[in-house]
């Protein structure tokens, strides 16, 4: 082989990690630098102070945050029922019926926020309509409580599609006799899922839920669609504070700040995920 | 058995109700001249979609985001191949860095939204389409890297080794011989980052302020949120938000269709 031949995976291969790396890498460490600096001056760790201890602003965030994380718990249930279900019901693939019940994922949060947004509009949408039968009426546009609820349905909306997906095909890999073994031991219903599937399903289930935390915490387009955060600081999530402090009050200091906070949670849920993803290769 | 059958069909008709209640409600409303209380199919009319053909500036819009996607993808596409290549067919040092970059997904740009936005403003990029298209090539190539991977290492080597065997290079060995192969695989990896691309909001939420620049996702946020004079558009909010994931579900069918050999993680 020639020599180029050998430095070939090299070209081909490190231009790309470096544009990853100069991406993702070298911004956090930035960020981190940029948060200890308000209007261009260095101030330590006071930006981190003042969110922490003297920002009630920021709690409500904080506390909104944790709420919107329910999706997370939220999605598990149906999602393991629905794959169950489709990879009983249908083994082999039902492509059109996948399709279908898949498509969520393939949408723009923006467009589906929308549409969950003139669902629940006060003058004609098909919520407050429905429950106006019941003599209930709800204004999602102003109760704060209310439209956090619709920012939580919205995000497992669309987060069960990805984790039915994901399961599907941690189920597909086990293999055939051991479900029969399974089923000559007397094995059904429950007891099959919390014996059989579940173990078995373990490493793909904590895979897709790391995913799925990381999304909710650094997810800014779902609930900017919807209501912009509001009403009043309804749904402020981390994310949406932080591009508030960005472009709005053109407080770089603090929202650098957020954002290390919010990297620093996705990255502890990274090492977890390296972790579990080596173990199951 | 029968009654087994009876369950399944309910089961059916809800895990469909819920996934298609709210787009099919998003269409009724489209359809309607003014927002219906009750369902009215006699005056549907498609006046909405019409009316978006013929604004200017919704299908300025429009053709944007197409061009967007475009040049995205032809940068993200080459590059995540050759990654994928080097990553499947080749031993060398550093290669570890390929698992790494892929976890590092989880960074998503919202978390270090400051410091890009200080990149894009060092290298003169604001408020041009190419912030987006850097950001996009930049957090979406790991996805692209790890699938492409995977892709091509279904292809045996043995069918490359024949050809260098007459002759060939290895990377006209791997561009005549596997990649025809691939091309399948290759489709659905493509697809899958048409779909990232085509929903993008938030590079160009915090990188593009000139509404001319306003791809399909801006526009609709711009619309939703009333006009100068405060006035809404509810029908056309509607029927513009079920024309942009029409592109971006054709590309999903495309994406299940030929998945098999590029399951996106594993």
């Amino acid at each position: 082989m020639y020599k180029s031949e050998k430095l070939l995976p090299y070209f081909l291969f490190f231009p790309g990690i470096a544009l990853i790396l100069f991406f993702t890498i070298v911004p956090v460490t930035y960020g981190f630098y940029l948060s200890l600096h308000s209007g261009g001056k260095f101030v330590g760790l006071h930006n981190y102070f003042v969110l922490l201890f003297a920002d009630s602003r920021f709690r409500v965030n904080a506390m909104n945050t944790l709420l919107y994380l329910s999706v997370v718990i939220l999605t598990i249930p149906p999602s393991y029922l629905i794959a169950h279900f489709l990879w009983r019901q249908f083994r082999g693939s039902n492509f059109i019926l996948r399709a279908i019940l898949f498509a969520p994922f393939s949408m723009a949060s923006i467009a589906t926020a929308t549409m969950f947004r003139l669902m629940v509009n006060p003058l004609f949408g098909l919520i407050p309509n429905l429950l106006e039968m019941f003599n209930i009426t709800l204004n999602f546009y102003q109760d704060a409580s209310l439209a956090m609820l619709l920012a939580v349905i919205h995000s497992v909306w669309r987060s069960i599609p990805f984790m039915t997906m994901y399961l599907l095909v941690g189920l597909e890999q086990i293999p055939r006799d051991v479900i029969d073994a399974s089923r000559l031991d007397g094995a059904s219903g429950l007891k099959f899922i919390r014996y059989i599937t579940l173990p078995l399903t373990l490493p793909f289930l904590m895979l897709s839920v790391l995913m799925i935390f990381v999304w909710t915490i650094n997810d800014f387009e779902a609930i900017y669609g919807l209501f912009r955060g509001g009403p009043g600081y309804g749904t402020e999530v981390l994310a949406i504070r932080l591009s508030k402090e960005t472009f709005m009050y053109a407080n770089f200091g603090l929202g650098a700040a957020i954002g290390f906070m919010i990297a620093a949670m996705s990255i502890a849920a990274m090492l977890f995920w390296i972790k579990i993803q080596r173990r199951t290769e | 058995m029968r009654s087994r059958a009876i369950i399944n069909t309910i089961i059916m008709a809800i895990l469909l109700l819920w996934t298609l209640g709210p787009i099919l409600y998003c269409l009724k409303l489209s359809l309607s001249p003014h927002y219906l209380m009750v369902l009215d199919f006699s005056q549907f009319s498609i006046q909405h979609y019409i009316e978006i053909l013929n604004n200017p500036d919704l299908m300025h819009s429009a053709i944007i985001t197409f061009e967007y996607t475009f040049i995205t993808l032809l940068i993200l596409t080459p590059l995540s191949l050759f990654m994928g290549f080097a990553l499947a067919k080749f031993k060398f040092r550093g290669q570890g860095l390929g698992f790494l970059c892929f976890a590092l997904t989880f960074i998503a740009p919202i978390a270090i939204l400051v410091p890009l936005l200080t990149y894009f403003k060092t290298m003169g990029l604001l408020n041009t389409l190419y912030a987006p298209i850097l950001g996009c090539v930049a957090f979406f190539l790991p996805y692209g890297m790890w699938m492409m991977k995977n892709v091509i290492a279904t292809i045996p080597v043995e069918l490359e080794e024949a050809a260098l065997v007459d002759g060939c290079s290895r990377l006209t060995a791997f561009l005549r011989i596997t990649l025809p192969l691939a091309i399948r695989g290759i489709l659905s990896v493509v697809a899958f980052l048409f779909i990232m691309t085509w929903n993008n909001y938030v590079f160009h939420f915090a990188f593009i302020s000139d509404p001319s620049l306003s791809v399909l996702t801006k526009t609709l946020m711009s619309l939703a949120f009333g006009g100068s004079h405060g006035e809404m558009f509810y029908e056309l909010e509607a029927a513009l938000s079920i024309i942009m994931i029409i592109p971006a579900m054709i590309m999903f069918l495309v994406y299940l269709k030929y998945t098999e050999a590029a399951l996106t993680y594993r």
